[in-house]
């Protein structure tokens, strides 16, 4: 038996396959025992190194809104106002290409990469960073609001809804159907029961083992229990959290983790 | 497109990317404003896509350049210690900080390569993508990225193993 290529796995658990070889890489590990458990190892340790960057994330989460506010307070300080909109493009036109049309701000950029060199940007303690950084004049200065909407504030909290369900047989299916952009909150609770809120509007459905959600806006929150055996989070048709035994494993990138809390944004 | 649309649009990846690379909030966003302002002086060109691959390959090539620094800087970064973070409970921050530490160090023992094509992965990079920030062929992303993750596994789970024996019988 010719065996798939690690190669070939990987791509086709990426979805980075051609429609025609990811059937053809399904078919074989449908029936190639060593191969679906190469497949089921490549999974694993996709999921693991999820879980793993997501403790890494917690302090670039909280951090990330003001670093942005900040970065873009001090080009607009040293450098001017930052490009805008350029005008529309027709839509026969080539594909919409981004590039710096003030000249003066290239020069003024490159006045200042030369005045400070490029690597004291990047050094704790430099001088020029700590200029960069600005006194409260030139944070004053720069402090366009038009700006802040970039990043949002965490979303309003609604009057929210919920439902619980009890485990069947140790096994629970949490299935939601949100629109993209939504914030959804995991907590990890002990226990078999799973429950689902999110803002007035949202539908529920319950069955045996399994909780279905439907809502048209967020945040939405959803207690995953540990103590099942078998626990599943699925949104749309992406597995997000599974629970096997105690253990957790995300399936998808999470905006951040902190203890037995996740927070993931709906792509 | 315009600035604004391409800093709100890879800001936050590329940040999140940088304090992965260097499990420092500041230093991340040292790199990414530096990746940025590049892109204003130099005035650089592309497609949204193109763009965001060019900042996340000068991003990465700016560490790099910085461990190389900070390996010369080791004793005078030693005089500024790390302040905690103020968080209420102290045996939660240990266990946070010792699990930051360990994924940190297991990231650490791979070849950079092999950090980059991982973390951009996890960013949402095509391997085409990834295939040009890392310079290799795009039909070999697959397997880089297999050994890549199953080094990672063995480092962290090598980690996970000597920290569950402290202590034990």
């Amino acid at each position: 038996v010719k065996h798939e290529d690690i190669g070939r796995l990987m791509a086709y658990l990426d979805g980075e396959l051609p429609r025609g070889d990811a059937a053809s890489v399904e078919a074989h590990v449908g029936r190639c025992a060593a191969c679906a458990d190469a497949l089921q190892t490549l999974r694993a340790e996709a999921s693991h190194l999820r879980v793993a960057l997501a403790t890494l994330d917690r302090d670039a989460a909280a951090a990330v809104g003001a670093a942005g506010e900040r970065i873009r307070a001090r080009l607009a300080a040293t450098t001017g106002p930052l490009p805008r909109h350029q005008a529309p493009v027709p839509p026969s036109a080539p594909p919409p290409r981004w590039r710096l049309r003030s000249r003066a701000l290239q020069a003024a950029a490159l006045v200042l990469l030369m005045a400070g060199g490029v690597s004291a940007l990047v050094i704790p303690g430099s001088p020029l960073r700590h200029w960069l950084g600005g006194g409260p004049a030139v944070e004053k200065a720069a402090a366009p609001t038009a700006d802040a909407a970039a990043f949002p504030e965490p979303e309003e909290e609604l009057p929210q809804v919920g439902v619980r369900t009890a485990s069947s047989g140790g096994r629970i299916r949490i299935a939601l159907e949100l629109p993209s952009g939504t914030s959804l909150r995991v907590t990890l609770v002990q226990g078999e029961t799973a429950a689902v809120f999110a803002p007035q509007g949202a539908g529920f459905r319950q069955a045996d083992g399994l909780l279905e959600a439907s809502a048209t806006s967020g945040p939405v929150h959803v207690e995953v229990p540990l103590g099942s055996e078998d626990a599943s989070l699925v949104v749309g048709e992406r597995l997000y959290l599974s629970v096997r035994e105690g253990r957790a494993e995300v399936g998808v990138p999470a905006e951040s983790r902190s203890g037995t809390e996740i927070l993931f944004r709906v792509p | 497109v315009d600035f604004e649309t391409i800093f709100g649009d890879v800001f936050p990846s590329l940040f999140r990317y940088c304090h992965r690379l260097t499990g420092d909030a500041d230093a991340a966003e040292d790199v990414a404003q530096e990746a940025f302002f590049r892109l204003l002086s130099h005035g650089v060109e592309g497609s949204p896509a193109g763009l965001r691959v060019w900042l996340f390959r000068v991003a990465t090539h700016l560490i790099r350049d910085r461990y190389r620094v900070a390996q010369n800087r080791s004793r005078l970064l030693e005089t500024y210690p790390v302040e905690p973070g103020g968080a209420p409970d102290p045996e939660w921050l240990l266990e946070r900080a010792e699990s930051v530490t360990a994924v940190s160090a297991a990231l650490a023992t791979l070849p950079e390569r092999d950090r980059t094509m991982l973390l951009m992965r996890e960013e949402g990079f095509s391997y085409r993508e990834i295939a040009e920030a890392v310079d290799v062929q795009p039909t070999s992303v697959g397997t880089l990225l297999a050994r890549a993750q199953q080094r990672f596994a063995a480092s962290y789970g090598a980690g996970q193993t000597r920290e569950e024996g402290i202590g034990g019988p």
